[in-house]
C-alpha cells in the first residue's frame, strides 16, 4: 500500500517536471535551429595591429529595396562608431573620393582604386559592402524583415581583400519565446546584422588602435 | 538670514552659468528623409528633433543660421558631410558638434496599421570632424504594445515621438573636446591624364591641395618611378602641376629568382619589378637561366624603346666577363619596352619638415596598335566577297582590349566614302550594310572597301580592310536557237564570272503542251526538239528562269524558237553577203 501511494505520489511530481523538463529542451533546441553566424572566408592576414581609421565604401544595392544601401550603409557606420569607437572616415569625404575618381554609383572600385581611395582618406582599412537580399516584411507571404549582406574588407595599403563576409538573417530567426526577440523592423535586422558581423570580425584582429 | 539668502542665490547662478558654459553648442543640421526619395529632407522633423536635444544640455544653433551656412557653402546634400564643411560649420556656426540624422519610414506591417520608422543619428565634433557618438533606432506598433493597450501610440506622429525619445535616451552627457592626433587630408583633386599614353607622349598631373591654415606652401613634387619631377604652382588656386614624357622610365623585369640586390630601384608595389634610368648606351648586368640549367649574366644595351643584347657567360659566383663570341640564350626577359604600367606618387614637403608620401594613381603606356581584322559572312565571287541584298561585317580583335572609338566607313574603288559610322568605346560585335550610301540610295553594281579604323585608348590606331563586291543586277543567260537537219538546237550560257544556283526551262507547244522540260544548276546545257515536233506544235515557245548564288533571278521567254533560229540563219548569211558586197569591184561610184 505505502509502495503504491509513493509510487501513484511519484507520478503526479514526476510528470509535471518531466514535462516541464522537456519543453526546456524544445526551447533551447528551437533557439539552437534558428541561430546562423555570419560566414567570413579569409584571403589574407591583418598585419597591422593598430587600425585606427576605417573607411566604410558606399554600399552596393542589388536589390528592388528602394534606398538600401543608404539605409544598410548609415546603421553599419552607426554599429561601427559604437563598436569599438574606430575613427571613421566622413562619408561626405568618401564620396568626394568616389566623385573625383569616376566611380559610379553602383559600382566597385578596382584594386588600384582601393589602393588610391585608401592613400586619400588615410585609411588603414577600407570597407565595401553589398546588398543582396532585403524586404521589409508586409507581405502575408513574408510578415518578416529578410536582409542578406555581404561584406569585404580590404587592405587600403596594399590593396588587397583581406576578407568577406556573407550574412543572412530573417527577422523571426531573433525569436526567443513565443513573440519576444522577434525583429520586427529591416532597420532593427540591420542592426543586430552588423553588431553580429562585427564581433565576428574581432576574432580575426578586427580591433581599435589605442590612440594616446 | 539675508546673508544666507544671498549666499543661496550666489550658488545658483554659479551652477547656472557653469551649466550653461558647460552646454554643448550643436548645429542640427536638416535631417534626410528618404522616403521622400534620394536627398529629401524633412524640416519638420528636423525641428521638433531639436526641440527634444535642447533640453539635454544642448545649447542649439538656429536653424536659419545652419541653413544660410549650407546656401553659402552651396552644401546640397543632406545626411553627410565631408571634412572640410564640418571644420568650416564649426569655424561659421562657432559650434562644437554638429548633428547629421537619416530617417526613414515604410508601410505598416499589417493592413491599416501604423508605418514603421527608422532613425539614425551621428554627432559629429567640429574640431577634428570625428564622429564621437552615433545611435540607430527602429520601432513598429508591434515593439510598443503594451499589456491592455495603455498608452500605445495610436498615430504616427506618437511613434515618431517615442523613437525620438528612444534614439536620444543615449545622448552623451558629456564629451571629450579635446583634438585627438589626426592627419588632415591635403589633397582635394587630382587630374592624371592621359591615363594612356604613346610613348613618347606627354602625361601631365594636376594637384589641389586644400590650403594651409598656417599659411605655409609646402614644396610639392612628382614621384614616378625613381625620378622626380618638381611641380610648379598655377598662379590660381592651390594647383600645382607637372608633366613629363610617358617613356621617360624604362621598366625592366626581374628574370630569374637571382637577387639583384640593392642596385636598382624595387617597384615597391610589385617585387618582380624594379626601374632603371633610361641612359642611353647604358649596360645593365640582369641574371638569367641558361637553357642548360647554368646561370650567367645577360648584358643589355639600353636605348630609347630598344634594346639589344650582347650575352656573356660565367660560372657561377664569378664575375661577369664578356667572351668573343657570344650565343644568344634563352632569356626570361619580356623585352625591355616602354610599354607598362607607371605608379605616380605625390610627395609632398612642408616647411615645418613634416612629410608626405600618396599614392595618386598608374598610368599606362602603350605604343602597340591593337590587331583588328574584318571578316564577312557571304559568298564569294572572284575570290571577292559579294551580295546582292546585305552582308555582315565581323570585326576581331586578336587579343581583346578596350577601345576608345571607332570608326567604319565604305569607299568605292576612286575612294569616294559612301557611307561610315563611328562609335566609343566598345566595338561592336558586328556591322551590316545593305548596299546603301548615306542619301539612303542603293550603290551600283562594282567593288567597294570596308574600312574600319579602330583607337584604343593611348590613341594607336588600327586599320582593317575587306574588299566586298555589290551584284544586284539579274544574271544574264544568252539563248541561241540553231538550225539542224533535222532539229534545232536551242544553248543557254551564262557568264563565267556570275555561276547560277539554279536554271529552270520549259518548251510548250502553241496550245501550252509541255514539249520539254529541264532544269539543273551548271551551264551552258543544250536542247534539242525535232522538226517533226516542230511542224506538230507549231510555234514552240521557250520559257527560262534562272537564279544566281547571290539570290538574283532571271526570267525570260522567247515567244518561237524556230524564230529565233531563223533570225539566226538569216544574220548570218547578211554577215556572208556583207563580206561578198565588200569585196566587189563597184566601177560607178
Amino acid at each position: 500500500m505505502y509502495l503504491q501511494k509513493k509510487s501513484f505520489h511519484d507520478g503526479i511530481f514526476m510528470k509535471p517536471l518531466r514535462n516541464i523538463s522537456l519543453l526546456l529542451i524544445v526551447i533551447a533546441l528551437i533557439g539552437c535551429v534558428g541561430s546562423s553566424k555570419p560566414a567570413t572566408h579569409m584571403y589574407g592576414t591583418l598585419e597591422t595591429q593598430k587600425i585606427c581609421r576605417v573607411a566604410v565604401l558606399p554600399f552596393v544595392n542589388q536589390t528592388q529595396y528602394r534606398n538600401g544601401d543608404i539605409i544598410a550603409y548609415r546603421i553599419f557606420t552607426s554599429e561601427l562608431v559604437n563598436f569599438d569607437r574606430f575613427n571613421l572616415v566622413q562619408e561626405g569625404d568618401v564620396r568626394k573620393v568616389y566623385q573625383q575618381m569616376q566611380i559610379f554609383p553602383g559600382e566597385s572600385p578596382t584594386y588600384e582604386q582601393v589602393r588610391v581611395i585608401g592613400e586619400r582618406l588615410e585609411a588603414e582599412i577600407l570597407i565595401e559592402g553589398r546588398i543582396i537580399e532585403m524586404t521589409h516584411g508586409n507581405r502575408a507571404d513574408e510578415p518578416f524583415p529578410v536582409l542578406g549582406m555581404s561584406l569585404i574588407v580590404y587592405d587600403a595599403k596594399k590593396g588587397v581583400t583581406l576578407w568577406t563576409t556573407y550574412h543572412r538573417k530573417k527577422g523571426d530567426q531573433y525569436r526567443k519565446v513565443m513573440h519576444f526577440g522577434l525583429v520586427n523592423t529591416i532597420y532593427a535586422l540591420v542592426q543586430r546584422m552588423s553588431r553580429e558581423i562585427l564581433n565576428s570580425w574581432s576574432e580575426v584582429g578586427f580591433k581599435q588602435c589605442t590612440e594616446t | 538670514m539675508m546673508t544666507v539668502k544671498k549666499l543661496v542665490l550666489a550658488m545658483c547662478i554659479c551652477i547656472m552659468s557653469s551649466s550653461v558654459a558647460n552646454a554643448m553648442r550643436v548645429a542640427v543640421f536638416p535631417v534626410e528623409d528618404l522616403s521622400k526619395g534620394k536627398n529629401g529632407v524633412n524640416f519638420e522633423f528636423t525641428s521638433y528633433l531639436a526641440k527634444e536635444i535642447a533640453g539635454r544640455n544642448v545649447e542649439l544653433i538656429s536653424q536659419q543660421a545652419v541653413i544660410s551656412f549650407m546656401v553659402r557653402n552651396r552644401i546640397r546634400w543632406v545626411g553627410f558631410l565631408d571634412y572640410n564643411n564640418i571644420l568650416k560649420a564649426g569655424q561659421e556656426l562657432d559650434c562644437e558638434f554638429i548633428l547629421l540624422g537619416t530617417l526613414d519610414q515604410t508601410k505598416a506591417n499589417k493592413a491599416g496599421g501604423l508605418p514603421v520608422y527608422g532613425l539614425t543619428f551621428f554627432l559629429v565634433r567640429t574640431t577634428d570632424a570625428r564622429t564621437v557618438w552615433s545611435n540607430s533606432k527602429a520601432v513598429s506598433i508591434d515593439d510598443v504594445q503594451r499589456l491592455l493597450g495603455i498608452n500605445e501610440p495610436q498615430t504616427g506622429n506618437e511613434l515618431l515621438a517615442f523613437l525620438v525619445q528612444e534614439a536620444i535616451s543615449g545622448w552623451p552627457a558629456r564629451i571629450d573636446t579635446d583634438i585627438m592626433q589626426q592627419s588632415i587630408l591635403e589633397i582635394e583633386n587630382v587630374i592624371l591624364e592621359p591615363r594612356f599614353a604613346q610613348p613618347g607622349e606627354k602625361v601631365k598631373c594636376i594637384v589641389r591641395l586644400r590650403r594651409d591654415d598656417k599659411g605655409q606652401s609646402p614644396e610639392i613634387a612628382i614621384k614616378v618611378g625613381p625620378k622626380i619631377f618638381m611641380a610648379t604652382k598655377r598662379s590660381a588656386g592651390a594647383y600645382y602641376e607637372a608633366s613629363w614624357k610617358g617613356a621617360d622610365i624604362l621598366l625592366a623585369q626581374r628574370l630569374a629568382q637571382d637577387d639583384m640586390g640593392d642596385e636598382f630601384d624595387r617597384d615597391p608595389y610589385d617585387k618582380d619589378r624594379f626601374f632603371v634610368q633610361n641612359i642611353a648606351s647604358h649596360q645593365i648586368p640582369v641574371p638569367a637561366t641558361m637553357a642548360s640549367g647554368g646561370s650567367m649574366w645577360q648584358m643589355y644595351e639600353v636605348k630609347t624603346g630598344m634594346t639589344q643584347a650582347n650575352t656573356a657567360m660565367y660560372d657561377s659566383g664569378s664575375s661577369p666577363a664578356f667572351v668573343e663570341e657570344s650565343e644568344i640564350y634563352e632569356s626570361l626577359l619580356s623585352g625591355s619596352n616602354v610599354d607598362g604600367s607607371y605608379p605616380v606618387s605625390l610627395s609632398i614637403i612642408w616647411p615645418d619638415g613634416r612629410k608626405k608620401i600618396v599614392f595618386l594613381g598608374t598610368y599606362y603606356v602603350d605604343g602597340r596598335a591593337p590587331q583588328v581584322t574584318l571578316d564577312v559572312k557571304s559568298k564569294e565571287i572572284d575570290g571577292i566577297a559579294a551580295f546582292s541584298d546585305k552582308i555582315t561585317i565581323i570585326p576581331h580583335m586578336d587579343q581583346r582590349e578596350p577601345v576608345k572609338r571607332w570608326e567604319i566607313s565604305v569607299e568605292d574603288e576612286d575612294g569616294n566614302t559612301l557611307i561610315s559610322e563611328n562609335g566609343k568605346h566598345f566595338l561592336p560585335q558586328h556591322f551590316t550594310w545593305r548596299g546603301q550610301q548615306s542619301s539612303g540610295r542603293f550603290a551600283n553594281d562594282g567593288e567597294y572597301q570596308i574600312v574600319l579604323k579602330t583607337w584604343d585608348r593611348a590613341d594607336n590606331m588600327a586599320l582593317a580592310v575587306k574588299k566586298v563586291m555589290v551584284v544586284k543586277e539579274e544574271p544574264v543567260v544568252h539563248v541561241e536557237a540553231t538550225q539542224r537537219e533535222n532539229a534545232v538546237c536551242v544553248d543557254m550560257s551564262a557568264e563565267k564570272r556570275r555561276p547560277l544556283a539554279y536554271w529552270h526551262v520549259e518548251l510548250r507547244s502553241q496550245t501550252g503542251a509541255l514539249l520539254q522540260e529541264k532544269e539543273g544548276n551548271k551551264l551552258p546545257v543544250q536542247l534539242e526538239i525535232s522538226n517533226e515536233k516542230l511542224s506538230e506544235a507549231g510555234k514552240v515557245e521557250c520559257l527560262l528562269s534562272a537564279k544566281d548564288l547571290l539570290g538574283n533571278s532571271f526570267k525570260n521567254k522567247i515567244e518561237d524558237i524556230q524564230l529565233l533560229a531563223d533570225k539566226k540563219e538569216k544574220s548570218e548569211s547578211d554577215k556572208i553577203q556583207e563580206q561578198k558586197v565588200t569585196e566587189d569591184w563597184v566601177e560607178d561610184f
